[in-house]
């Protein structure tokens, strides 16, 4: 019985080092691949209802999954001129309604209910989360083809982020927090609003408080431990939350706009922290190794013993294709084949069973970056 | 007359063909939409979402037995297979 037990034993742990380090061989599709599939079951879902039941749970995935596909239709249709009309009229449709929600509604509609537990700053309320998405989506539109349609509703965002970042505190994005993540969105919006309404000789109109913001970040929001930048902190620049890679990964895309060096930097810093590497899959955690926090709606769900954080490792893919990490997003995209559970339809249509809109559209993005920054650049 | 013992390979084959028909079930009864619970969203389910939750969970735990433990089992089973035919003998000797 004994003998029993020990071959088997045996031969299980042999099976197990052939297996295992062949397992992401299955899994090695070229990770922008998956683009275009993506994008098309976002615009499959014209009417929103995947973004209606994500609401439910976070009104702010709303707006930032419409961030997600407007950038991933912007790229595309920058890298592919023949789907730049079918993409423009999908960006546009997307415009309509979120400007269209923000009319009715203010920024109280893309914020969690807790906006109403305190009062903003400014009055009427301005959060730096929404308009600083709504400037970025519209700057992204104007980039590909200026349409006057867009022109006054995105110089009034822009303004309104100018001005925030402008004022002696930091901008809110919630009564009395602020967060590092829409700051770097501002800083990216501000340098595309330059890049089409500027004047292009180096002296644009908001290159000043771009740069004043960047050296503030660096001088006021760097974690001591890690050099990391935090996540939250209050109107006075004192930290709440500290570096967490909901955070972290798609604030290093915007910085990679403004401040080249800053977001390779903070990659570098961010990848060694919270980046996991095993047998060729790769994942990232939300915190850095003894910094664990707790679990809320900003972080999502965290697997424990592995440390994989779905949210973060899904914006680690931006950051990865922005600095061209070419070996982590095939690693990465190993993971999101082998645990994301993808579901493809007749059509060649992808989404990720154990993503939602706000993820598929992060993944559809941040495999479509590129030519966007570099015309805004 | 004793009955035959099933021998080591094929219990491990056994329990492989076994997990992958358990996964196998869990995805022609529609669990894979389920698994949305791993990004914090509510299931798209009609099912009371503690419940949804759950059969999303035991989604998650059949696929990765069905793609990282039963390959595992079948390759040993494999293995042990072939060892028993390369020494017949030892392995009569150890199903005594």
């Amino acid at each position: 019985m004994t003998i029993t037990v020990l071959r088997a034993l045996v031969a299980i742990v042999v099976a197990a080092a052939l297996w295992l380090p062949a397992l992401h061989l299955f899994y090695g599709r070229s990770p922008r691949e998956l683009a275009g599939p993506l994008v098309a079951a976002q615009l499959a879902d014209d009417g929103g209802a995947e973004r209606a039941r994500m609401r439910r749970t976070n009104p702010e995935w709303d707006l930032m999954g419409r961030l997600f596909l407007v950038g991933a239709l912007a790229n595309r249709a920058l890298a592919d001129t023949s789907a730049r009309a079918t993409h423009l009229a999908a960006i546009d449709r997307l415009l309509d309604e979120t400007l269209a929600d923000d009319a009715r509604g203010g920024p109280f509609v893309f914020l969690l209910p807790y906006a109403h537990a305190g009062s903003f700053a400014a009055n009427p309320p301005r959060s730096l989360f929404v308009d600083s998405e709504l400037a970025l989506m519209i700057g992204l539109r104007r980039l590909i083809a200026d349409d006057a349609r867009w022109q006054a509703a995105h110089r009034e965002r822009v303004e309104r982020v100018s001005k925030a970042l402008g004022g002696a505190a930091w901008a809110e994005s919630y009564p009395d927090e602020c967060w590092t993540f829409d700051h770097a969105v501002a800083l990216a919006a501000l340098r595309i609003a330059d890049r089409v309404d500027g004047r292009g000789d180096g002296r644009d109109a908001h290159a000043a408080v771009i740069a004043a913001t960047l050296a503030r970040m660096k001088r006021e929001l760097v974690d001591g431990t890690t050099g990391l930048l935090v996540s939250s902190f209050g109107r006075d620049g004192r930290a709440r939350d500290g570096a967490e890679g909901s955070t972290i990964w798609m604030t290093i895309h915007c910085l990679a706009l403004v401040d080249a060096p800053l977001a390779r930097d903070q990659y570098a810093r961010a990848k060694a922290a919270l980046g996991h590497r095993f047998l060729g899959f790769g994942w990232a955690g939300e915190w850095p190794a003894g910094k664990r926090d707790a679990v809320d709606i900003d972080s999502g769900p965290v697997i424990p013993l592995l440390d994989v954080s779905p949210g973060s490792s899904g914006l680690m893919f931006l950051a990865a294709a922005t600095v061209g990490d070419d070996e982590t997003l095939r690693a990465l995209t190993a993971t999101l084949e082998l645990a994301a559970f993808p579901m493809r339809d007749r059509d060649g249509r992808l989404r990720f069973a154990a993503s939602n809109q706000v993820g598929d559209a992060a993944i559809a993005y941040a495999l479509s970056v590129g030519p966007a920054w570099e015309r805004a650049r | 007359m004793t009955p035959r013992r099933r021998s080591l390979p094929r219990t491990l084959a056994l329990r492989a063909a076994l997990l992958v028909a358990a996964y196998g079930v869990a995805h022609l009864a529609g669990l894979r939409p389920l698994t949305t619970i791993l990004s914090g969203s509510s299931p798209p389910s009609s099912l009371p979402p503690l419940a949804a939750s759950a059969l999303g969970c035991a989604y998650v735990v059949l696929h990765f037995a069905a793609i990282v433990v039963a390959p595992i089992l079948a390759i040993a089973a494999a293995l042990l297979a072939a060892a028993d035919r390369l020494a017949p003998g030892r392995a009569t000797e150890r199903a005594r």
